[in-house]
């Protein structure tokens, strides 16, 4: 289910009308309800899957804090995906919707977990609750890698065995990628991570850590959530506050406003100026890039800002995950202000544990690389996220390398001016080595810089209005709210203004929803 | 407690509800066509009480500024052109209706000696789907003769108008917002006035169809085919003029290429072959391949499809050779 569509619409104000007129406990199973109807309407199948993950978490963060759960809960708990899975079967028994090794491993998964549970409580004290926190990073990364990187890893390593003369011949199975995975994962691991470190209280009710792992505002596209960000916030019955509500309606309405009219009006332009039908030449090739970098800016922060808004509807506060991107002056300050969540969980659970900047030099450049690399591939099974992360990390050793660039991108005046308008060329090229299908396509995206007589009949100057006309609004609300550092803050503006605004952002919005496209932060 | 609405909700709300009022009270019913994307039937006739049928530049359906009796005179031979920009157009950028082959073509006839009324119901960017449409309406006029523009440049314009109507026709949830005119308007304001004079073709293309579009060899238009639908189309009009007796002149685009040496030559898209399948009692042809191919291509393109004031004036005179003993059996009874 789409947040572009009316069944979101209709969705959410349902649950809004029947949270607010609930109790705490009512209010916890209708927000799990409607997460898994939001989440089964991609895919219903996928819902053991989070079933799974949510049994799995669930026990193994109550162990890390020494509470042992009675081995018949456990089994009832674990055998939810099976059961799911049979009764999905079951309905559906017209034609092969779930194959039989899937159902027979739900049908094992009770059984092997509920051992597999007992027997890491027989370990000596000491290593309990590390083993319990293993076995919750190890689940999940390995849902995340056979989901998400099965196919392209193996797939790699047979075009190599190929290449060296060895051909066997295997057949890859068809794996799907199931929405939001590498998000409720991700959360899932700073779960039971945090728990380990003691920096947060594991949920003592499956219901409850249930609604918090799927709750549909963030379940597919983030912002991903630490445990004592979110997790409190189900463990209180919130108060209606007005501020909320009108919060809430205006972070959907800048959120739609930066997907449907900024992002789905400049992706027209990147499409095509990244298809193969286009002989590009080097005005193609940074149109397509600038017009991609707002249309992934719209599409994500947009997303962000509905889910935000959508949460705040009811009461629940999600993080920022945008704060001015391609205001960075620096590739730290980008990363600062860039999907914010990701990268301060990256920083948090890979590059600190890795030894952050304690270490030499050397190894402080190898940690940042290396974070930034698994970064890249996060975002999908292809080299070219891999390059993209590659790309951002040898960036950000560039500056630490070379004291008088990021002495300069601390300066005020028209340094900063000067250091954002390089930062974001050098963000331009990331986007460009991001939208490439393949690692061929960047580089005759480079060679194509070279080409500055026109290759391609279709001018380019046109498009370029059409893609001014769509960002400039969004920049002028930028400014407008530049000082505030939110884009949904406009206390400060006058009534009239105001509603002049709302009812223009709207009209911007519906004139444009004629062609609306998929969020790209869904397939990751 | 603060405010559940305030007051710069309530200003959004007022103006938007303001602006509906005033579309809905101000835009003609005809105004209201644009929506139906060229497919609305009577957009652009305009019938006046003194029995006349006034030809209007509608927003979808940008007529030449013509006028006819809503009664066919006794002993006139009625002519209706449906066509394209090539009807439409006496040369690129040039919309004098008096030089274009259908006025010629009336002209050419009551030379001979006809009581001819040629009126040219060319629309630029119109295909065979919504010249059915068109069709449907020209035929309550009891024309004599009818003559169609058969050419696959429009396809692809006339499948995005039917989504387009189809879309604002519906009832589904997804498409109540098309039913304010606030937002209709809107909308056709930023395609006239943006889309359509900054995106080139290619990409509009991609954006209802979401697939590459061929691009033909001159790499100005976009070749959507002569599809099931098209096809599907000309065998209905084909039908409606067997079921109103009117005879149907089929005309076929021809289309000026470069080869790889850049040796200009003509072609017709294979529309002679599908035309000449369809010729039969009432139903003629007229190729432009075979008119204009074998003559100096200057002289009568003005580019690979739009024809010189001198093709116009050739295409007249064949369409006149071939209708004239039917005109003139036709005219005097």
């Amino acid at each position: 289910m789409s947040f572009i569509s009316w069944q979101y619409a209709l969705l959410l104000t349902c649950v809004f009308l029947a949270y607010w007129s609930l109790p705490w406990r009512g209010r916890i199973w209708l927000l799990l309800v409607a997460s898994y109807v939001f989440y089964g309407c991609w895919d219903a199948r996928f819902l053991a899957l989070l079933l799974t993950s949510t049994t799995i978490d669930f026990f193994c963060g109550l162990a890390i804090v020494g509470e042992r759960r009675p081995i018949m809960h456990v089994t009832l708990v674990a055998i939810m995906p099976f059961l799911w899975l049979g009764s999905y079967t079951l309905v559906h028994h017209q034609g092969v919707i779930v194959e039989r090794w899937i159902l027979a491993a739900a049908a094992m998964f009770p059984v092997f977990f509920a051992l597999l549970y007992q027997s890491l409580w027989r370990l000596p004290a000491g290593r309990q609750r590390r083993a319990f926190w293993l076995l919750s990073i190890l689940a999940n990364l390995s849902v995340l890698g056979f989901f998400k990187y099965f196919n392209f890893f193996v797939g790699s390593a047979l075009t190599l065995a190929k290449h060296l003369g060895w051909s066997p011949g295997w057949m890859l199975p068809h794996v799907i990628l199931p929405v939001g995975i590498s998000f409720y994962t991700f959360q899932s691991i700073s779960y039971s991570t945090d728990i380990l470190k003691g920096k947060a209280q594991p949920a003592r009710d499956p219901v409850v850590f249930a609604a918090y792992l799927s709750f549909f505002p963030q379940l597919v596209a983030g912002p991903i959530e630490r445990p004592n960000d979110l997790l409190p916030q189900y463990h209180r019955a919130a108060a209606w506050d007005t501020a909320n509500f009108h919060r809430g309606l205006r972070l959907i309405l800048v959120g739609l406003f930066k997907k449907v009219f900024v992002g789905d009006n400049c992706a027209l332009v990147a499409n095509y100026a990244f298809s193969s039908e286009l002989n590009l030449d080097a005005p193609w090739a940074i149109l397509g890039t600038v017009a991609f970098a707002f249309q992934i800016y719209g599409d994500f922060s947009g997303y962000t800002d509905i889910a935000r808004g959508s949460a705040r509807l009811l009461g629940i506060r999600l993080n920022h995950n945008f704060n001015f991107p391609y205001f960075a002056t620096s590739p730290s300050d980008f990363w600062r202000r860039w999907h914010i969540t990701l990268s301060s969980w990256f920083r948090d659970y890979v590059y600190i544990p890795l030894g952050g900047n304690r270490g030499t030099m050397a190894r402080t450049w190898f940690n940042l690389w290396l974070t930034m690399l698994l970064a890249g591939l996060w975002h999908g099974a292809n080299w070219t996220f891999i390059i993209w992360g590659a790309y951002h990390g040898a960036l950000l050793i560039l500056y630490r390398l070379t004291p008088g660039l990021e002495e300069f991108s601390r300066s005020s005046g028209w340094r900063a001016v000067v250091s954002a308008l390089l930062m974001f060329a050098f963000t331009l090229v990331g986007w460009a080595i991001f939208r490439c299908a393949t690692f061929g396509d960047f580089v005759r995206w480079l060679g194509a810089l070279g080409q500055w007589h026109a290759t391609e009949v279709v001018p380019w100057w046109r498009p370029s209005v059409w893609v001014f006309c769509h960002v400039l609004p969004l920049l002028v609300l930028q400014a407008a709210t530049w000082k505030a550092r939110d884009e949904v803050e406009n206390a400060a503006w006058p009534w009239s203004v105001r509603g002049l605004a709302y009812a223009a952002m709207f009209l911007a919005v519906a004139t444009s929803s004629a062609g609306t496209v998929a969020f790209i932060y869904f397939q990751f | 407690m603060r405010r559940l609405i305030q007051p710069s909700f309530l200003l959004s709300l007022l103006l938007m509800v303001v602006a509906e009022i005033v579309l809905r009270c101000t835009l003609s019913p005809m105004s209201v066509a644009t929506f139906q994307y060229g497919y609305h039937p009577d957009s652009g006739f305009q019938e006046a009480g003194d029995g006349m049928v006034h030809l209007v530049p509608a927003p979808t359906r940008d007529f030449h500024a013509q006028i006819f009796s809503r009664e066919r005179p006794p002993g006139v031979f009625r002519i209706f052109t449906l066509g394209n920009s090539v009807e439409y157009w006496d040369a690129v950028a040039s919309q004098i209706l008096s030089n274009t082959y259908p006025a010629r073509l009336g002209e050419e006839l009551r030379r001979r000696g006809i009581n001819a009324e040629s009126i040219n119901l060319a629309v630029s960017g119109y295909g065979t789907r919504r010249n059915e449409v068109l069709l449907r309406k020209a035929l309550t006029y009891q024309p004599r003769l009818i003559i169609l523009k058969l050419d696959t440049t429009n396809e692809g314009a006339d499948e995005i108008c039917a989504q387009r109507a189809r879309v604002f026709n519906s009832l589904r949830p997804q498409e109540w917002v098309w039913k304010s005119y606030l937002i209709q308007t809107g909308l056709r304001v930023k395609e006239h006035w943006l889309l359509e004079r900054t995106l080139p073709l290619p990409i509009l293309a991609w954006t209802y169809y979401d697939r590459p579009v061929k691009k033909d060899t001159a790499k100005s238009t976009i070749a959507l085919p002569f599809n099931e639908p098209s096809r599907h189309a000309i065998e209905e009009c084909l039908q409606l003029a067997r079921e109103h007796d009117v005879p149907i002149l089929l005309i076929t685009q021809a289309y000026v290429t470069h080869d790889g040496a850049g040796r200009a030559e003509v072609t017709d898209r294979g529309l002679d072959d599908f035309a000449a399948t369809r010729c039969g009692p009432g139903v003629t042809m007229v190729s432009l391949k075979q008119l204009l191919g074998r003559l100096p291509l200057e002289e009568n393109f003005s580019d690979h499809l739009h024809l010189t004031h001198h093709g116009h004036q050739l295409v007249a005179r064949a369409v006149a050779d071939a209708v004239q003993d039917m005109a003139q059996a036709q005219s005097s009874r």
